[in-house]
Order: structure tokens, then C-alpha cells, then sequence
């Protein structure tokens, strides 16, 4: 069921890609080509790929990726999209409070959300690496890289 | 081979800040490869963004230190743990588990150690030796041969992409399609979606950590209920260096038939450490007359055969990233990156155009062995410990470093919202069993692919120059074989699985999707071997 899921989402992008190509010009006078014919190659090229995969997936049934319940996926990972989720919001973080502040938030976040089984040394260890590592890396980064960050 | 050329290269390995660089870089590669779920190349990523304030020299040399001690601290985790620090060091659990839990983790690790730091030179010697020579003959080659060759690279990775040859052929080709955003080799904008970010296509460094590095520390995240501790002998290890010698110099057929393999499976695209790994072991296997029997309980040669041929990859995988401008695996093609960054591009001519800095590669490999064994010697039982560090603490402290990693390439935000797209789309395509390399090796080389076809059709416009060109030809021909091999292995393997199902008289599952459950189970049975 996945695969064949992914083979129509394979074929949706193709369609915004092969969409986008009708915008671009034609060969100009130095080239024998345009800008859309490789494209063009390649996205046919996947669209094939696309419904060899789906036809595979429905003759091959037992050998296709299986779908498992995404409520299940989440109820066993649901630490997964919770951490992609915390990312985003750090990264809009960033860009109002800065690098420093967002990362400290963010680490420590994550650690709460991760860390399973507490101990001091443990809180002690992730309080400093929350603490230490945004500051130490935006000290390494101004100072001796001349990149500042956000 | 220029022996000036080779002094100029020795003046600037040795100047002192290019040997810390690869001496730093030996030890992170090292802790990289022991933590079990961090690999190198995630270490290359994070490295990434240092390089831009040294010279090209110094900052390949520390990607170089990186590369070479992650090879090799893969072999601690597993020796001592059971679990591989890297995919190429699962078989060295086979033998070196077993020999830890026997009482002698310190002679596993010496062993380890020491093949592994012999197969890294053997690997240098072969890529001075035949580097030169492929260099020479890339000269010929017009944009006719380029094409070629990199679309024959690319089914070559597609083709190795175990079962799935659909899912890799894929792959490879969106990875050729995130290339083409942005400006087209005939100057127009294409796939720009209205979005003026994307004007200038999208830079392959924070797609590649996306996809690699944030995916991979996604499965950690998963995988973080496998307890790594449990052990106690990680505290306590001296080598007994005397036994050791003994037993490598017992081995030494096996060390030298071990990295001719591995450099030998470097030089091809998407082989990797991880198949001269298995491959090696199997001959080593096969050649023992006195124990076989003892292979797979603690058997020296175990060890040999997987860490001197994982090592010697690097010798061979630099072959085609310097001379053919292909790069052999995710961490070539960080470094790739990082010379055209500096304004070097690898490929046909940089022997003639770079002769100092190729000679560097040599020597930092070689500089960056006798590293391995002087920071593995005498931090063993400190490395060891980091074996342990939890991944609850790891993951987001490396999100964060991928977080400015991306940032700093161009300055913008932007390149941090790349890198998680990238890595919720790495994430599925893993889960889908979708194999990464061949993405990457598309993003890679799609645009020197699509700018060779154009500018060989500008050159002459008839599409049979491809074919009657021969080494273009042969390459082609080689693209072809490549793909019926792969597809032929593909349709024994379905064979053979529908029999044994059938012998079973059970359905089948294909756990391929969730590396997790696999990587779990197999670690469960070697632990309990």
C-alpha cells in the first residue's frame, strides 16, 4: 500500500514539474536544446518508474513496503514528529530571538522530550550541553569563522 | 609522478595547523564512528561549515582525518558493544564480540586497530599508483565521455541498491531533478515556483544533510529504546601489543588480500565499506585451512578481513571523486563540495591543474593512518566510553550543529528550512525503502550531466556521437550492463524468496521499510550468537 501511495505522489510531482516545463522557452539560436527538454527526459523517466512501481506493488503484493496504521506509527514514535515539529518551530525561533536563545530552548526541549530515564548526572550533563553548546558554537563561529549567526 | 610536486605536498601536510587539522579530524571521525547511530559522515556535515575559513589544502585534510578515523571507530563500538559504531563495521562484530565476551576485548581492539591502520596505507599506495594513470586518460575526455560516464555512475549506484532497482533508478533520478531547479545551463529559470529563495537552485549541502543527516538521527530517535549499555568490560583495556603483532603478522595474507578488495569495491560508486566488509570476510573464510570452524566465535581473521578492507576503501574510493570527478559514496561527496567551494573542481584535468593538492590526498591519508593508531592506542579506554553516550543527549545536540552547519554556507534561514524538508523527506523515502545514495549522487552530478549533453549537442548536434565515441560508447555499453545485472539479480532474488516463502508455507514480510525492526533483530541475534 505504500508504495503504491508513493508511486502516486511520484506521479503528482511529475505533473507540477511537467506543468512548470510548458512555461519555460524553446531551443534557442546557440542551443540545440531548451532549458526543458532534459527536465522533460527526466520526468518522463520517473512517471515510467512511477507506474512500473505501482504495477509491482500490485502484482508483487507481499514483497511491497506495507502501510502499518500511521495512529500506530505515532502511538510507538510519536517522539518523531513532535522532534520534527520542535525543529520548526526553532528555526522560526531563530530568526526572532536569535541562534543562541532559540537553541537553548530547543535543547532543552528535546531533552525533555527524549530523556527517558532521569538521573543527576544526567540533568547535570544536559543542562551544560544545553547551555554550552549554543553559546560555545556562536563564540566559535563569530570569532574564529567570522560567520554570525542569526 | 613530479617529486616536486610530491615535496610541495609533504611542506604543506606537515605545516603544524594542517596536521592538527587532520589530527583533529582523526579524533572526532573516530568518536563519530564509535557512537553507534552517529556516522562519520554526519561528523564530514558538521565539519562542513569550518572549512570555509581555511585554505582548500587544510580543509580537505581535516575532511580527510575525519573520514579515515570514522572508517576506523566503527570497530569499537562493535567490538566491545556488539552494536556497529558504522554500517561498515558489522562484521567486525561477528569475531570481535565474540572475543570480548571471551576476556580479550583489548587483543580484538588491537587487532582492529592494526588492520585497520595497515589496510588505510595499502589503500593510499594503490590510489598514488593508479590515481595518476585513470587521471591521465580523463584527459581525453570531451563532454561526449562525461555524459557517459556519470550516467553510467548513476545506474551503477542505482543498480547496487540491493532489491530495488525501481525504488534506486527513482531515486537517482529525483536527485537529478532537485538539481535542475534554478538556472538552466542555457541561462533561463526553470522550477523556481514563484519563489524568489529558489532563483538560485537549491544548494546540494543543507538538501544532502536534510536527507542523510537529519533522516538518520530521525531513526535514532526511533531506535532509541535499544539500550547500548550493559557491559563492563569497557572500562578496563590495555593492548597487548606483543599478541597482537603476533596475530597480524599470522593474518598478513589475509591483510593484504583484504584491502586489495577494499580499495578495489571503493573505486565503484555506492559499493562502499559496507559490501568489501562481507566480501572480504567471505574469502577470508574460504582461505582458512587450519580453524574455519572458529570464524564467527573469535577468530583474528574475522577482524583483519573486515577492518583492513573497510579501511582500504578510502584509497579506493578517492579514485574517480579526484580523477573522474564521481563521487564513490555520501562522504566523498561532502568533500567534493567542499573543494568546489574552494573553486577546485575534481575531475578530468585536476591532476594537471592541482598536482600539490591531489599529492595532499595521498599524504593526508597516509598522515591520518599513523593518527588512528596513535589516538586509538592511547585513548582507548576514553573512547570506549563514548561508545555510551545516550542518544536522547546526541540527536538534538547534532540538529542543532546541522541547524548552523547550514546556515553559515550562504547566511540565510532559508538553508535550515531546506534541511528539514529534506530530512522529513529523507525520513519517508527510508521508511518507503527508498535507498538515499543514488539521490545524492543525482544531485550531485545531474547539472555536470545535463551542461555535458548540451554542450555536446552544441558541438555536433548528432546523437549517434554518444554511441560511435568509443570510450563514450563503452560507457553507455557499461550503463546497459549494469542495469541488465541488476535487473537480472533482481529477478533471481524475487525467484528465490517466492521459493523459500513457498518451502515456508508462509506469507512473507519485508521488513525492508523499517531498518529499525531489522538492525533491532540482527543485533539481537548477533548478541545472543
Amino acid at each position: 500500500m505504500a508504495d503504491r501511495v508513493f508511486a502516486v505522489g511520484l506521479m503528482v510531482l511529475v505533473a507540477a514539474f511537467w506543468r512548470e516545463t510548458a512555461e519555460l522557452a524553446g531551443a534557442s539560436g546557440g542551443s540545440p536544446v531548451g532549458p526543458a527538454f532534459v527536465p522533460r527526459v527526466v520526468l518522463a523517466l520517473i512517471f515510467g518508474l512511477s507506474v512500473l512501481l505501482l504495477v509491482q506493488s500490485v502484482l508483487q503484493a507481499e514483497k511491497a513496503v506495507r502501510m502499518t496504521g500511521i495512529s500506530d506509527f505515532l502511538k510507538l514514535h510519536w517522539r518523531v514528529p513532535v522532534l520534527l515539529a520542535g525543529f520548526g518551530v526553532y528555526v522560526a525561533l531563530m530568526e526572532g530571538i536569535g541562534f543562541t536563545w532559540a537553541s537553548v530552548a530547543f535543547l532543552l526541549g528535546s531533552f525533555a522530550l527524549l530523556i527517558r530515564e532521569y538521573s543527576r548526572g544526567i540533568l547535570i550533563a544536559s543542562a551544560v550541553i544545553a547551555v554550552g553548546l549554543p553559546f560555545g558554537l556562536e563564540w566559535l563561529f563569530e570569532s574564529a569563522l567570522n560567520t554570525f549567526l542569526p | 609522478m613530479d617529486l616536486v610536486h610530491i615535496l610541495d605536498a609533504a611542506g604543506e601536510i606537515l605545516a603544524p595547523m594542517t596536521l592538527l587539522s587532520i589530527m583533529l579530524g582523526v579524533f572526532f571521525g573516530i568518536i563519530a564512528g564509535s557512537i553507534p547511530g552517529f556516522t562519520f559522515t554526519m561528523a564530514l556535515v558538521l565539519a562542513f561549515p569550518f572549512t570555509f575559513a581555511m585554505g582548500p589544502i587544510p580543509g580537505l585534510a581535516l575532511m580527510v582525518g575525519i573520514y579515515i578515523g570514522g572508517l576506523s571507530g566503527g570497530l569499537i563500538a562493535g567490538t566491545l558493544l556488539g552494536i556497529p559504531g558504522t554500517p561498515s563495521s558489522v562484521v567486525t562484530i561477528f569475531d570481535g564480540y565474540p572475543m570480548t565476551k571471551n576476556g580479550e576485548p583489548a587483543r580484538a581492539l588491537g587487532i582492529g586497530i592494526g588492520a585497520s591502520v595497515i589496510g588505510t596505507i595499502l589503500g593510499a599506495i594503490v590510489l598514488f599508483l593508479l590515481g595518476p594513470l585513470i587521471g591521465r586518460l580523463t584527459l581525453n575526455f570531451g563532454p561526449w565521455e562525461i555524459f557517459s560516464l556519470v550516467l553510467f555512475a548513476l545506474t551503477l549506484v542505482a543498480g547496487l541498491s540491493g532489491d530495488h532497482l525501481v525504488k534506486g533508478l527513482i531515486s537517482g533520478l529525483l536527485g537529478v531533478l532537485i538539481a535542475m531547479i534554478g538556472v538552466a545551463p542555457t541561462g533561463q529559470l526553470r522550477f523556481n515556483f514563484e519563489n524568489p529563495q529558489l532563483h538560485g537552485g537549491l544548494d546540494a549541502i543543507p538538501v544532502l544533510i536534510g536527507l542523510f543527516a537529519v533522516s538518520q538521527l530521525l531513526i535514532n530517535v526511533e531506535e532509541s529504546r535499544v539500550d547500548t549499555r550493559g557491559t563492563g568490560s569497557v572500562h578496563k583495556i590495555r593492548l597487548p601489543v606483543p599478541r597482537v603483532l603476533r596475530d597480524l603478522w599470522r593474518e598478513k595474507v589475509n591483510v593484504g588480500r583484504s584491502s586489495m578488495i577494499g580499495t578495489f569495491v571503493g573505486t565503484l560508486p555506492a559499493a562502499g565499506a559496507e559490501s568489501a566488509n562481507f566480501i572480504s570476510y567471505d574469502r577470508a573464510q574460504k582461505a582458512e585451512k587450519k580453524e574455519p570452524e572458529r570464524y564467527g566465535k573469535g577468530h583474528p581473521g574475522g577482524i583483519v578481513a573486515s577492518e583492513a578492507s573497510n579501511s582500504s576503501v578510502a584509497g579506493g574510493a578517492f579514485i574517480p571523486t579526484i580523477s573522474l570527478g564521481i563521487p564513490g559514496d555520501v562522504a566523498q561527496a561532502i568533500m567534493m563540495g567542499a573543494l568546489i567551494l574552494h573553486g577546485i573542481a575534481p575531475g578530468p584535468g585536476l591532476f594537471e591543474r592541482e598536482p600539490v593538492l591531489v599529492n595532499s590526498v595521498y599524504l593526508s591519508i597516509i598522515v591520518a593512518a599513523v593518527g588512528v593508531l596513535i589516538i586509538q592506542t592511547l585513548l582507548l579506554p576514553f573512547l570506549a566510553r563514548v561508545t555510551l553516550v545516550p542518544k536522547a543527549v546526541l540527536v538534538p545536540s547534532v540538529l542543532v550543529m546541522t541547524a548552523v552547519g547550514a546556515f553559515a554556507l550562504n547566511n540565510r534561514t532559508f538553508d535550515i528550512w531546506l534541511v528539514l524538508v529534506f530530512g522529513v523527506i529523507g525520513y519517508f523515502l527510508v521508511k518507503l525503502g527508498v535507498p538515499l545514495p543514488p539521490m545524492i549522487l543525482g544531485l550531485i552530478l545531474g547539472g555536470t550531466m545535463e551542461q555535458s549533453l548540451i554542450r555536446a549537442l552544441q558541438i555536433d548536434d548528432q546523437v549517434s556521437a554518444f554511441i560511435t565515441r568509443p570510450i563514450s560508447g563503452i560507457f553507455l555499453a557499461l550503463a546497459l550492463a549494469s542495469l541488465i545485472f541488476a535487473l537480472c539479480r533482481g529477478i533471481r532474488g524475487t525467484q528465490r524468496r517466492l521459493q523459500e516463502s513457498s518451502d515456508q508455507g508462509t506469507p512473507e514480510q519485508d521488513d525492508d521499510a523499517d531498518g529499525s525492526e531489522a538492525e533491532t533483530s540482527h543485533l539481537t541475534d548477533t548478541r545472543t550468537t
